[in-house]
């Protein structure tokens, strides 16, 4: 994907993705999961304002993925794998690719 | 929710259940005899994907399955495989478990009242059937969900147009549900307007 992209999501992201760890998880949109509910999910796991979960939620809708974490690799797996019982669909990577 | 409909959505768990390889009935615990003469209750005649030997690391064939299990890397498949190995059997009972409840829970009286601490598991259980739906529906973007109760309009006679009306039904369900959880149903006489930002 794009490297110009990252920058930006990562910038939405409570703190800067450069300062926080090498990986990063991206939840991707898709044509079941509410709004609602994806909100809700990135409120309560990852503890966000609901303002700034509602701005990752919208990012996703809207421009098809967005960064929701950043950290090492085991901490982004986690976070992957919650995603993965909510029902969202994720997936980790370097923060550089 | 009448009796009928709800029966219509436990019919609907059990599929995506079979679909899994699982049953409405757990196994029996190592301990307990296997004879089926020996034991009581239903016996799960399907083999169970969690007593399977080492886990999978290749993605699942069933598309349904791949849905409910994705990849978690878009491009890296030893990534990918590395992490169904750390958590495919965990992820996969944790979603057997929560549709059972489900299965159970819209049996039973009162299948609309989920206890709290029950709430997310059922939306969970929720987004999964409305996830293998889509799959079965073949709705790939938003514009296809949106554009769902025109391609099966109520006299439709396809017969994906009953999936349809329950992929519609389940995401009312599960809209309402939130809502409660978030604390974002619609205002009584004392409750303030607002939270939906």
């Amino acid at each position: 994907m794009p490297a110009e992209v990252l920058p930006d999501e990562a910038r939405t992201v409570e703190g800067s993705a450069a300062l926080a760890g090498p990986w990063v998880t991206i939840v991707w949109n898709d044509p079941v999961n509410l709004m609602t509910y994806v909100a809700a999910i990135f409120e309560t796991y990852f503890g966000y304002p609901r303002a700034t979960a509602e701005a990752l939620m919208l990012q996703v809708h809207q421009e098809g993925r967005a960064v929701v974490s950043t950290g090492d690799r085991e901490r982004m797996e986690v976070d992957v794998q919650a995603m993965h019982t909510f029902g969202l669909w994720a997936t980790l990577q370097r923060a550089d690719q | 929710m009448s009796a009928r409909e709800a029966a219509v959505l436990a019919l609907t768990v059990l599929e995506l259940l079979e679909r899994l390889g699982v049953g409405v009935e757990p196994p029996p615990a190592p301990d307990e005899p296997t004879h089926p003469a020996a034991r009581e209750g239903p016996i799960d005649p399907l083999p169970h994907l969690l007593d399977a030997g080492p886990v999978a690391a290749t993605p699942p064939g069933d598309p349904v399955l791949r849905r409910l299990l994705p990849d978690a890397s878009r491009d890296d498949a030893q990534v990918t495989a590395e992490f169904r190995r750390l958590t495919q059997d965990d992820l996969l009972a944790a979603k057997v478990r929560r549709l059972r409840t489900l299965h159970e829970r819209l049996l039973a009286p009162d299948p609309l009242v989920v206890p709290d601490d029950d709430a997310w598991a059922t939306a969970g259980a929720f987004t999964d059937l409305r996830l293998a739906l889509a799959e079965v529906l073949g709705l790939r973007t938003d514009d296809d969900a949106e554009g769902l109760s025109d391609r099966y309009p109520p006299a439709s006679d396809d017969p994906l147009a009953l999936a349809a009306d329950i992929f519609g039904v389940l995401g009312w369900l599960q809209g309402t549900l939130i809502d409660a959880m978030t604390d974002r149903r619609q205002p009584g006489p004392a409750r303030p307007v607002g939270g939906r930002g």
